[in-house]
């Protein structure tokens, strides 16, 4: 979806071309639970599936 | 002891911690809200943040993936000493800062951001070739179909610029000739490619992967306008030797010791695009299988 903007000042020629995409952390909150804290690695940010590369390499 | 900056949603900098936590080397995470209050004990510089505290002295590494260490300052009531205090707390972060990048480092706080077209032209004299660029506040003078525009800024993202809805500015074709004037945008001679190159570099060494975007409407112009159902293929690829020494000399001029560059490859030649220091390099791991994240944590 494009979108337009109403400024006073000029903008560049980008805007004409801004593209709109659904922000992750504004969605509304469903019961999957994607991302765990991690005391280990400092984050709250630590995601849950574990990545298919190094299931891939254990094979 | 270990100092990584990052964003708390980078899946990267939690990568590289895995190794890191294998090598059982410590490490402090921190985040891009952490603000550090700096503090004198035992004559040494103590650094502390409502979730870390550290002694400057006990980081012996650094690696700046993003976000960055920030100070609070105290604000006081007389001009005067404000501004002086200022200046005081202001030689005490500098102090901090410079110090942390003096040490062994991937990439540094003060030089994450880069001007675009300073690249540019460090790019043509080091001699890449650069499709030709240039600003304009209209498309008067500009070739349709065959030049693009896009952002001059490191980041394309507009967070939140509609409700709910972010906005993005891709590299797109200037296709129609417009009415009226606008602010000052960056212009480049659009480029047929045969593919795309993203290149990382890490301390003299350059892993490259070719992206096949050209064949997708979707992803011809910018690869970024991801395919999700029919994704671009990646490969790995080897630059010749003469692009990747000069990708070292433009990469020693921008006092950069990691980053992400991008290239256009059309017919014989090898066109340089940009370099985004604190780019993004997790895909460049998985498709191509290269050891990224552990060339980091070894390097640290």
């Amino acid at each position: 979806m494009k979108i337009k903007v109403k400024e006073k000042n000029k903008l560049p020629l980008t805007f004409k071309h801004i593209e709109t995409f659904a922000d992750q952390k504004l969605k509304k909150p469903n019961d999957v639970v994607y991302v765990l804290t991690c005391e280990k690695y400092q984050t709250n940010f630590y995601i849950r599936e574990k990545p298919v590369k190094s299931l891939n390499r254990l094979l | 002891m270990i100092l990584i900056f990052s964003n708390d949603n980078d899946r990267t900098a939690i990568e590289v911690m895995r190794y890191l936590t294998s090598m059982n080397k410590d490490f402090i995470h921190i985040h891009e809200d952490e603000v550090f209050v700096i503090k004198i004990l035992k004559k040494r510089f103590f650094l502390q943040s409502q979730k870390n505290s550290f002694f400057l002295d006990d980081i012996y590494s650094v690696w700046y993936r993003r976000g960055g260490l920030q100070f609070k300052r105290l604000q006081y009531n007389n001009t005067s000493i404000n501004i002086h205090m200022n200046e005081v707390q202001h030689w005490l972060e500098d102090y901090v800062l410079r110090t942390l990048e003096s040490k062994n480092h991937v990439n540094k706080q003060t030089r994450a951001h880069i001007n675009k077209l300073l690249v540019l032209e460090y790019a043509q004299k080091t001699g890449f070739d650069v499709p030709s660029y240039f600003l304009a506040e209209s498309t008067d003078e500009i070739p349709i179909n065959q030049t693009i525009t896009k952002a001059i800024t490191g980041n394309v993202i507009l967070d939140n610029i509609l409700n709910n809805q972010n906005g993005i500015m891709y590299t797109t074709i200037v296709k129609k000739m417009e009415r009226q004037s606008f602010f000052v945008s960056f212009f480049q001679e659009k480029i047929e490619k045969d593919f795309e190159i993203r290149t990382f570099y890490i301390n003299g060494e350059c892993f490259s992967m070719a992206i096949f975007s050209q064949n997708d409407e979707q992803t011809k112009t910018d690869f970024r306008k991801y395919n999700t159902k029919k994704p671009n293929r990646n490969i790995p690829y080897k630059l010749p030797q003469d692009i990747e020494l000069k990708i070292h000399k433009l990469m020693q001029i921008l006092d950069l010791n990691c980053g992400s560059l991008d290239f256009i490859k059309s017919d014989d030649r090898y066109y340089f695009l940009e370099i985004n220091p604190v780019g993004q390099f997790a895909n460049v791991d998985y498709h191509c299988n290269y050891p990224l994240f552990k060339k980091i944590a070894d390097y640290l």
